[in-house]
């Protein structure tokens, strides 16, 4: 009953702090303020990493590790950060259980997908660049290209590499040394640029 | 020699795009009901009970004071005159009474 009248008496702008306290103390309830208040970030995260019949299965599965993790979490940091490196670890955790039983993707990319490329790679200007990268064939040549990667390499690429993120940023999000993650983009970056630039699409 | 940097930029911006423009779900069920009733199922409170939680607290709040007994430990054991075993042997040679472990230590 306690517990009942606090979880009402606390107003929609209460931080998240005094909400995870509230959890903590027993208040199961009140953990679905923090889903409604960082759901769409998570969406945000997870839509990147993941294909998107299974963004709802990995937001699902995040959110429920934060509220396992709650005790770790310290005041003094933002719930948002702390709760975006539990999302991103989970879409790690997504892709190394989905590599055990994944497919093979092709050993080289269609002709119709390799002429494709040639076409965007040689566009002149931004907006035919956007333009192209809106059409469905860049879809397939991005996923075909990571699929050819390693979970933790296909993480740490998409970070780096794609989203601009910092080697310290990533590193962070992931649970990995910033050497790790160097070598890590280096190793990865190299393989991409050998199937896409060099081989057109050889393995 | 400047063609092959300039297509790996181009491949970099053409993939980070295509990263970006990545459409979103429109679809995602009942998400709130379906995470709600997962946490639901996981209980309330098991978080601040399991002992590793409680450890965890009593090793810093304790740690001043193992600190401290650290310290006067380590002076007392360093004005602990020891015995080596030549020394026990010749007092078991010499002693024919029996001694204690007490008077073995110097107590």
């Amino acid at each position: 009953m306690a517990e009942n009248s606090r979880d009402k008496s606390l107003g929609a702008k209460s931080s998240d702090a005094e909400i995870v306290k509230l959890v903590l103390n027993g208040n199961t309830d009140a953990f679905e303020r923090l889903l409604k208040r960082y759901e769409h970030h998570a969406i945000g995260i997870v839509k990147k990493h993941v294909p998107t019949d299974r963004v709802a299965e990995v937001v699902q599965d995040a959110f429920v590790r934060a509220y396992q993790s709650l005790g770790n979490f310290k005041e003094a940091k933002r719930f948002k950060a702390w709760l975006s490196t539990i999302v991103t670890r989970t879409c790690y955790d997504f892709w190394r259980t989905h590599y055990r039983s994944k497919e093979i993707p092709l050993s080289r990319l269609s002709i119709e997908h390799q002429a494709w490329l040639e076409g965007a790679l040689a566009a002149r200007s931004e907006a035919n660049r956007q333009q192209k990268a809106r059409q469905q064939e860049a879809r397939k040549v991005l996923e075909w290209t990571l699929a050819k990667l390693s979970a933790a390499d296909r993480m740490v690429i998409e970070l780096v590499y794609l989203e601009g993120l910092s080697h310290k940023a990533a590193a962070k999000l992931l649970d990995f040394s910033v050497a790790n993650v160097k070598v890590r983009v280096f190793r990865a970056r190299q393989k991409i640029h050998k199937l896409l630039l060099k081989g057109r699409g050889k393995p | 020699m400047k063609t092959q940097p300039n297509k790996k930029q181009a491949l970099r911006k053409l993939l980070s795009l295509t990263h970006q423009e990545k459409e979103s779900p429109t679809d995602l069920g009942p998400l709130h009901q379906n995470t709600m009733r997962a946490i639901r199922k996981l209980g309330a409170g098991k978080r601040t009970t399991t002992y590793f939680n409680r450890f965890e607290g009593l090793v810093w709040r304790l740690s001043p004071l193992a600190a401290t007994m650290i310290v006067i430990f380590t002076v007392w054991f360093l004005n602990f005159e020891l015995v080596t075993d030549a020394d026990l042997f010749i007092l078991a040679s010499l002693e024919t009474d029996e001694f204690s472990i007490l008077q073995i230590i110097n107590f």
